[in-house]
């Protein structure tokens, strides 16, 4: 196996760290989503709807890293020939959606979680509760589109 | 397409016939009565006028109103149906709901009869649960024979009572025998809390007994005044529980015969409202001794039948076009195919009514734009069958469930559209399908492109339709600007930026179209950045006529993030697809074998459940944003206050006129 083949490696393991924003975000908003389902005033369905925005980025980031691992042949078996400056571009190419992932899944999962207040105390707040948290996916979609773009620049054997 | 327009509508009327015309009013339907507080406050007024009202008959339709939907919550409760998945309101007819007027105090009676059947179930429940707490305290002493009532002899005390669970009996019973006290002290159990005793004593001795004993922690037992034996007791609650637990049975199957009232106790909840809410309008109203006024607000188009109806009775009034600083009601009114979709609208915020309403012209860019990114010909399908199935089988017509249902439908097809577009069908699950398990290889080609591998044509496509959205958002900007009669406004703010940000898009990347393109797109951009900083010279006052730089800054910086962000299209549509595309793979990894099958049919439908869920919501989320952030903020205001006409409002029929 050579140096850029386990470089690409390395960058289908940041993109997949966008999961750590992710896993923090919802475990956030679950939080909150205990506390005001001890009252009665929300339905489970809608808070498990909150509970959930902030879970995309892990899967963002888990795209991008089976599409590099698909790239290079660590999926299939068949070990495309990854040159150092392949590899390296790959490592670069999972930053984005990693970096970013980890943040945007943390600061959703807050907003996440306030929205979880305001479904309790107000009627019909649903749909406004949604669009704020989603207003944070944005750059997690924007990171995932560079890293898509960098990925499917690179050509590799 | 807009807002209806509203005529201010003032009527002064006889009292005698106040009853009658409103309860006309109600059955039109199109008249909002206003509050007559500001009237009030006025001098001339408060010397003529004294407000009206019907407290008492609001608090009694109130009074029944509750009874009758306790009655139902019962009923609920005991005789549970299959609750639909969407609430629907019944449909009646005017003649039917008539007819039902006259049932009124039969139905009164079964609201009665429920809420005694209630109310003996309570008290069931609660026998049951004395007559256990009692069996349950009594237990610990059944090795006591002696009838409990039994407290002396002619000499003897007879008592009962707890010590600490740690008591050694032997040891009190020697200390009570050393001071020559004659008495029994008997264990006749122990649990982890307490140990129950009986203490015989000679009465002479009381004093000397209960002082030692107390010493040790005696205290005694509080069993109230029962009569007979423990166990005689016991087999009384054991008796008194079986009853309760038998009437309990009884009692449901009683309410749930009565199931059938639900219907009717429906019917008359509505009715209690419905006349609730004509005594309650009038304490709206303003009366003297002879006469009423009020004030409202009705749609201009149903401005001929009001004063139809109002001209049948002995009553002065007068519709006149709403001025400037009304607080005039908001009802929008689009085409059948567009009307859904006003909830989207609505969960922003309503127009004031000085604006138009945009629903209408965002329609096509949210459907459209749900598609690209939701983008899949079998979500599609699936969106598709699942919101008509809810629409046809539900039996939904109105309300929430049933615009988000059709707006999904519309959103399904413009998605079977996209997934031909982009070729796909669940990801590529028909070639994976055939490659694994067959062994062909299956290529469908989109009709159009493939984003996953053309993304730089479809980032620019994305962006382009922003720009068209954002364009049409500042067009309706411009309109109203010079409807109000402020052109040289909408030259400042949005002609001159519809020649800056064309230009500038010719000016960086027209060589793509054409090698003069740069040239033109300069020339526009100049012209348009010349036109934003001095039209303000002309426009703004004082120090304002400065801020055309500021404009320019802001403007550019507005645009371009307003322009990227609609790279989510393109985001989020390569998203579903990939995320479709890595789950079949992971699906096919099985192989060509029976446990392959399997595998693929669980990962596949895990998957791609998921990814639906995920996608679905995502779509309609960030359609909506787009809609709120970018084409909203180019004109709309909103804050408009819904029109609520004094009508029949109900929950659970709808009563309609025959022929509609």
């Amino acid at each position: 196996m050579s140096l850029g083949l386990t470089l690409a490696v390395l960058g289908a393991a940041i993109a997949t760290c966008a999961g750590v924003g992710s896993a923090i975000g919802v475990g956030i908003a679950g939080e909150a989503a205990d506390g005001v389902m001890s009252g009665d005033r929300v339905s489970f369905g809608s808070t498990l709807v909150l509970q959930a925005l902030p879970g995309t980025q892990g899967i963002y980031g888990m795209v991008i890293a089976i599409m590099i691992m698909t790239k290079v042949g660590i999926l299939g078996g068949n070990f495309a020939a990854v040159s150092l400056e392949q590899g390296l571009a790959f490592l670069f190419a999972g930053v984005p959606i990693g970096v970013v992932g980890i943040v945007s899944g943390y600061t959703q999962g807050k907003a996440a979680a306030a929205g979880m207040q305001l479904i309790s105390k107000k009627d019909g707040a649903l749909g406004s509760a949604i669009i704020y948290a989603v207003m944070v996916e944005t750059y997690a979609i924007l990171a995932f589109i560079i890293s898509f773009l960098m990925y499917n620049g690179i050509t590799v054997g | 397409m807009a807002i209806v327009k509203m005529s201010k509508l003032s009527v002064i009327g006889m009292n005698a016939e106040k009853p009658a015309l409103l309860k006309e009013l109600m059955d039109l339907g199109v008249v909002e009565v206003s509050g007559s507080e500001g009237k009030l406050q006025e001098d001339a007024w408060k010397e003529l006028v004294v407000k009206d009202g019907d407290e008492v008959s609001v608090s009694a339709y109130d009074k029944k109103l509750a009874r009758a939907e306790a009655a139902l919550a019962v009923l609920a409760e005991h005789a549970a149906e299959k609750a639909p998945m969407f609430r629907t309101r019944k449909q009646v007819t005017v003649v039917e709901y008539e007819e039902q007027q006259s049932h009124e105090d039969e139905y009164a009676k079964q609201v009665e009869e429920i809420l005694t059947l209630s109310e003996r179930l309570n008290t069931a429940f609660a026998d049951g649960n004395a007559a256990e707490a009692l069996s349950a305290s009594l237990s610990p002493w059944l090795a006591y024979e002696l009838p409990l009532e039994m407290t002396e002899t002619e000499r003897l005390k007879l008592s009962l009572g707890v010590m600490p669970p740690g008591t050694d009996v032997d040891s009190i019973a020697k200390d009570l025998a050393a001071e020559g006290c004659e008495c029994t002290l008997e264990e006749l159990g122990r649990d982890r809390e307490q140990c129950y005793l009986s203490l015989w004593y000679f009465k002479e001795d009381e004093d000397r007994v209960l002082g030692i004993v107390k010493a040790k922690g005696y205290a005694n037992a509080a069993l109230g005044d029962l009569k007979g034996p423990v166990h005689e007791n016991m087999a009384r609650c054991a008796e008194t529980q079986a009853v309760a637990a038998e009437n309990r049975e009884v009692l449901i199957a009683e309410i749930r015969e009565k199931a059938e009232f639900r219907r009717t106790i429906e019917y008359y909840c509505d009715m209690m409202r419905i006349r609730r809410d004509e005594a309650q309008v009038r304490s709206r109203l303003l009366t003297t001794e002879e006469t009423f006024c009020f004030d409202g607000w009705t749609p201009k188009a149903a401005a001929e039948k009001v004063e139809a109806l109002l001209s049948r009775y002995t009553c002065w009034h007068e519709l006149t076009e709403p001025e400037e600083e009304d607080d005039v009601p908001v009802r929008l009114r689009n085409s059948r195919f567009i009307t859904p979709v006003e909830f989207i609208t609505q969960m922003y915020a309503l127009p004031s009514w000085k604006e138009i309403d945009p629903t209408s012209i965002f329609t096509m860019f949210y459907i459209v734009f749900f598609g690209i990114m939701f983008g899949d010909v079998g979500y599609g399908l699936i969106l598709c069958l699942v919101s008509g199935i809810m629409l046809k089988r539900g039996g939904l017509y109105e309300g929430g469930a049933y615009k988000l249902m059709k707006v999904l439908f519309y959103s399904g097809i413009s998605s079977i559209f996209w997934g031909v577009m982009f070729g796909s069908f669940f990801g590529d699950l028909i070639p994976v399908f055939a490659k694994t398990f067959l062994g062909k290889t299956v290529v469908i080609n989109p009709l159009w492109l493939d984003p996953a591998k053309s993304p730089m044509v479809f980032l620019v496509f994305s962006c382009g339709l922003g720009v068209v959205h954002l364009f049409v958002g500042m067009g309706i900007k411009a309109y109203g600007q010079i409807r109000s009669g402020h052109f040289l406004d909408a030259c400042k703010d949005v002609f001159s930026w519809y020649l800056i940000v064309l230009g500038l898009i010719l000016w960086l990347f027209g060589t793509h179209v054409s090698a003069g393109a740069p040239g033109i797109g300069k020339i526009m951009a100049l012209t348009g950045i010349a036109g934003a900083l001095l039209l303000p010279l002309v426009t703004n006052k004082g120090a304002g006529k400065a801020l055309g730089i500021w404009d320019i800054y802001s403007g550019v910086t507005g645009n371009l993030s307003d322009i990227l962000s609609y790279s989510r299209l393109l985001g989020l549509g390569l998203a579903s697809t990939s995320i479709a595309q890595v789950f079949n793979f992971l699906a096919s990894m099985g192989g060509k074998s029976a446990v392959g099958i399997a595998m693929f049919i669980v990962i596949g439908l895990l998957g791609h459940g998921l990814n639906f869920a995920i996608n679905a919501l995502g779509a309609f989320v960030h359609s909506c944003r787009l809609q709120y952030v970018e084409f909203f903020g180019k004109f709309y205001e909103g804050g408009g206050r819904e029109f609520e006409p004094f009508c029949k409002d109900t929950k659970y029929i709808n009563v309609i006129e025959e022929g509609k």
